[in-house]
């Protein structure tokens, strides 16, 4: 399970219509128990698709980016839990693409926008390099 | 001294849950070596077989990516600090 605080779907969403026709991509920070079964994401951060050349269906984070915000975040105790990015004109489902480039443990919420509306918001996981993505309930608070 | 690696949340199952640990080494290839000691089954989710960096992991020495620097070969000192950093993308086709 996932939860969400405050605004966090929100900035989530808004990221994602303003980058339609193009995939947006950032990161989900916060802290996790249980194993990472449960997962509290307290903030999120834009992150620049990286992949110019398809950014319509795909993306790509910088991993330099990356290494900066974490070590930002891991300042205020907080950790990397996972990304999220959009699907334009897509399904919220991870494609083929999506798990062939995933990594274990981290939560990966994907958002379907149709013609600049979102439709969908889902999250999905898996527990090790050999397993399939399964879904993850998704808790919104605050 | 050592150098500190630190470990993505991906990876933390190989060693206990931690988020960076210490080891030896004053190359790149020799710090992944003992880490492979310390912590067996690592090395192979962050280097090929034939000992070269995996395609879709990033290390950084300090804040430097070493594929700009010596690439495995290149030099890391007491106080250092390695980031394995995986390389994040997807997209829904």
């Amino acid at each position: 399970m996932i939860t969400l605080l405050t605004d966090i779907a929100d900035k989530i969403l808004e990221h994602s219509r303003e980058s339609y026709p193009h995939e947006c991509c950032g990161l989900l920070a916060g802290k996790s128990a249980g194993d990472g079964a449960e997962k509290v994401v307290s903030e999120v951060h834009r992150m620049t698709n990286t992949n110019h050349e398809r950014a319509g269906d795909r993306f790509e984070i910088d991993p330099r980016e990356l290494l900066k915000a974490e070590k930002a975040m891991k300042l205020r105790g907080l950790d990397i839990l996972g990304f999220y990015h959009s699907h334009p004109d897509h399904p919220a489902r991870p494609s083929d693409f999506d798990r062939q480039r995933g990594w274990p443990e981290y939560s990966y919420i994907i958002v379907a926008v149709k013609g600049g509306v979102e439709t969908e918001m889902t999250c999905w996981t898996f527990n090790s390099f050999d397993e399939p993505f399964r879904q993850e309930d998704i808790v919104a608070e605050g | 001294m050592a150098v500190k690696v630190r470990i993505p949340t991906p990876l933390r199952k190989l060693t206990g849950g931690k988020e960076e640990v210490y080891v030896q080494g004053g190359s790149v290839t020799a710090v992944l070596d003992d880490l492979e000691r310390n912590y067996p089954g690592i090395k192979e989710r962050i280097c090929e077989g034939d000992g070269k960096l995996r395609r879709f992991v990033n290390l950084y020495v300090n804040d430097e990516d070493i594929r700009f620097k010596e690439n495995m070969n290149t030099q890391i000192k007491d106080s250092d600090e390695l980031s394995i950093v995986p390389a994040i993308a997807g997209g829904f086709f």
